[in-house]
């Protein structure tokens, strides 16, 4: 486990150069625009953005790139990340009031896309050209070309217009009435772990059922990936030789399944995984367009619309960001999973 | 006093074995008949895809799929007892595999799984076939333990030899942290055994390599590995499938004398496979020469070397590299096994072929007691045997 050890902290140190790296390509992608539009980045507030020509001078918005890099990173580090005009309010408010909407999903989808994908994938391997097999590819098939938009107003006309079981929205009125009263700490944002921290067991049955829809949809169009790549990653590991070799040592074909082969296995699906959870991370446009949901998502669809420049900036800086952290997740789980990646 | 089991370790009757494949049905082994005497070794020979590494995977009833067992039989015995291992059920020949008969393979890196550590897959076999061996040897040194901890162990570990299916030891196996209570004392046993063997087995400094993945391992290494995990529950019979062939020269002289070494210590039967006649006249005490799925002759391995009758075995031995004669190729090669040769296999190569062997099958017969041919040029010869 001590190579395990220097491989993370390896990779940790490897993280600084790309991130300097990212923040590099964005602000150079910054600089297409001319100085009165990147001043909108600096600008706190509505009353501020007459001043333009004040900031400008300010910070240096007309100096050479190099100076202008140094003022904006220092910007961003402490947090100054411009006025969003789409939302009304400073970039950063906005962020950390969508986000949780963005997490929320995606917590609860991953690890159901995750799972389902793996399992599928298996059954699929292991039952190979036989019934299980089929069903479980036709299943794939149909979730991985249904249009999201689709499978997500169909959903909502069964389970919602029809049934009435799960409404669309982040909470129903009463719940909502509960957050916003003076008794509601926030802690993270997330209404499900907010309403466990707070005692509110209403409030949490209503944020699950709200959100049972999106990940439903998420689960269903988003597996097939995943599926696919277990499948065939089962399907090369059951030919190897160590295969033969474990049953030839008296080891029962259930165990030579779940832990000789599906270890091996898995380590195509990580990178996999590690791409898609980043994806959700960094919001879903149509889920929480249809879905009624205010997260990164949707921001960042308005956002572009309306040439919100310091939106868009931050949201590049942030998916840039987020992708790198999921790198460097895949990265120590590959490591974790394959002793033979520690060396490198 | 001759003893009840002197005669035969494994008798393999009319064995058939079929490949599946979308280009077709691979006639992979055709009606073989092959005996193995206890405490022998027997040699396999034969050139590449012969069908001596399906055949002995049927010995284990594991033809890989899309393989199958069409026809024939495989009797494994001991003790007096009969085990058919193409009869039983998986469950039952599961409880024979890696403990009565285990196999070592061709390519060590392959057998082994690369994300598990290689003491771990030695002590797997362990851990199936001589748990309860741990489990009393666990609580030996469990006794001398003080603490809540080795108590609670020992309890749990004595109920579950009491009675292997005792509830409240399955409950207890499912739930993390609580589990290695019955588990960490039965695995620290395993481990020792496993050093102890790692250290029969020639490997310097087995409690490091035990923690060791096979990445880190060189070929001759992992090679003593696989050997000490086929070796870890006493086979009776040990299937060698050319375990020397990717070694070079120096670690394959070292890893042929340790199976001989360990044949001696373990007092097993050894069935060993490969296409290199030198190594086939320095292991065997008989020799079995296989062709396109048939076995074409049988004999103790000076007759085979001496007296060959068989068209196939005398070219094998005219192609080993001598000095001062010159090297002799058997012309053609191994047949397609989809659309084999009409009667016998080797016609399209044989010298001596007749027009009666592109019809007829050749049966592999007894021409002078212990040696066997299949082939129409010897077949008067037993004819003549039988009658006189
Ligand atoms: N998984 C498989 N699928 C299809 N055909 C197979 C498979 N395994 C073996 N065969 C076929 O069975 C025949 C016998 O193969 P086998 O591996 O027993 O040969 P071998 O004598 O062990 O050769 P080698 O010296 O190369 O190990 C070959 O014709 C081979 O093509
Ligand atoms: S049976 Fe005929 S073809 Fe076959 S080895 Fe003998 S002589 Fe040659
Ligand atoms: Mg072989």
């Amino acid at each position: 486990m001590g190579s395990l050890a220097t491989y993370i902290a390896r990779r940790l140190l490897l993280i600084i150069p790309t991130l300097l790296g990212v923040s590099i390509l964005i602000f150079a992608i910054s600089m297409v625009f001319t100085p009165e539009q990147r001043a909108a980045l600096y600008v706190t507030s509505p009353k501020a953005a007459s001043k333009i020509y004040q900031i400008i001078k300010k910070y240096g918005l007309d100096r050479p790139a190099h100076e202008q890099y140094f003022t904006w990173l220092s910007n961003v580090l402490r947090g100054n990340l411009g006025y969003s005009k789409s939302m009304n309010i400073p970039v950063i408010r906005a962020f950390t009031d969508l986000w949780p909407t963005s997490v929320e999903i995606a917590i609860y989808a991953a690890p159901f896309i995750v799972l389902v994908g793996v399992k599928l994938g298996k059954i699929s391997a292991i039952y190979r050209d036989k019934l299980p097999d089929h069903i479980a590819r036709v299943l794939a098939i149909v979730g991985w070309s249904l249009p999201t938009f689709w499978s997500a107003i169909i959903l909502l006309a069964i389970f919602y217009g029809w049934l009435g079981w799960f409404p669309p929205g982040r909470l129903g009125p009463e719940a909502q009435a509960i957050v916003r009263s003076s008794e509601w700490v926030t802690y993270t944002g997330l209404y499900t772990i907010d309403a466990l921290l707070n005692g509110n067991l209403f409030v949490f049955i209503d944020a699950v059922r709200h959100l049972f829809l999106p990940v439903l949809n998420l689960v269903i169009v988003g597996n097939a990936g995943i599926m696919r790549v277990m499948r065939s990653s089962m399907l090369e590991e059951l030919n190897k030789e160590y295969v033969l070799a474990a049953r030839s040592k008296g080891v029962a074909e259930r165990d030579i399944i779940n832990k000789h082969v599906t270890r091996n296995a898995l380590i195509p699906v990580v990178t996999m995984a590690g791409v898609l959870v980043a994806g959700l991370m960094t919001g879903l446009v149509i889920t929480e367009t249809v879905f009624e949901l205010k997260g990164l998502g949707y921001w960042a669809a308005h956002a572009a619309e309306q040439l919100d420049i310091p939106s868009v900036l931050a949201f590049a800086l942030f998916t840039g960001v987020v992708f790198v952290i999921a790198n460097l997740i895949v990265d120590v789980l590959y490591a974790y999973i394959d002793p033979r990646v520690r060396l490198q | 006093m001759t003893e009840r089991n002197e005669g035969n370790i494994m008798e393999v009757r009319d064995l058939y074995v079929r490949f599946y494949t979308y280009e077709g049905v691979v006639k992979a082994v055709d009606g073989v008949d092959l005996d193995v005497l206890r405490g022998e070794t027997l040699g396999i020979v034969g050139e590449t895809g012969s069908g001596k590494s399906v055949t002995t995977y049927a010995m284990m009833n594991m033809v890989p799929p899309p393989g199958r067992i069409t026809r024939g039989r495989v009797v494994y015995r001991r003790d007096g007892k009969e085990f058919v291992l193409t009869e039983m059920p998986e469950s039952e020949i599961r409880k024979l595999r890696g403990s009565d008969i285990s196999r070592i393979f061709q390519e060590p890196k392959a057998a082994l799984n690369p994300v598990y550590k290689v003491g771990d897959q030695v002590a797997e076999a362990i851990l199936i076939h001589r748990l309860d061996e741990m489990k009393e040897r666990a609580l030996e040194t469990l006794k001398s333990e003080r603490g809540v901890f080795p108590s609670l162990s020992r309890s749990v570990i004595d109920r579950s030899l009491k009675f292997e299916g005792d509830p409240l030891v399955r409950l207890l196996k499912r739930i993390p942290l609580l589990r290695r209570l019955y588990w960490k004392p039965i695995k620290r046993e395993a481990r020792k055994e496993v050093v102890k063997l790692l250290g029969l087995m020639g490997i310097p400094d087995p409690d490091r390599v035990y923690d060791m993945y096979p990445h880190e391992l060189s070929g001759g290494m992992q090679q003593r590995i696989v050997i000490a995990t086929a070796l870890s529950c006493n086979p009776q019979l040990l299937i060698a499938d050319e375990p020397t062939t990717n070694l070079d020269v120096t670690v394959e002289a070292q890893i042929l004398e340790l199976m001989k070494d360990l044949k001696k210590k373990f007092g097993m039967t050894l069935l060993y496979i490969t296409h290199d006649m030198g190594v086939i006249a320095e292991m065997s005490d008989r020799v079995a020469v296989m062709y396109a799925g048939n076995i074409v002759e049988v004999g103790d391995v000076i007759t085979i070397f001496k007296k060959p009758l068989h068209p196939y075995t005398k070219g094998l031995l005219e192609a080993i590299p001598m000095p001062g004669r010159p090297l002799k190729d058997i012309p053609g090669t191994v047949p397609n096994l989809i659309n084999p040769p009409s009667g016998c296999r080797f016609h399209p190569r044989c010298e001596y072929a007749m027009d009666r062997c592109k019809r007829e099958k050749p049966k592999l017969v007894e021409v002078e007691p212990g040696h066997w041919v299949a082939c129409f040029l010897h077949h008067d010869q037993a004819a003549e045997v039988e009658e006189g």
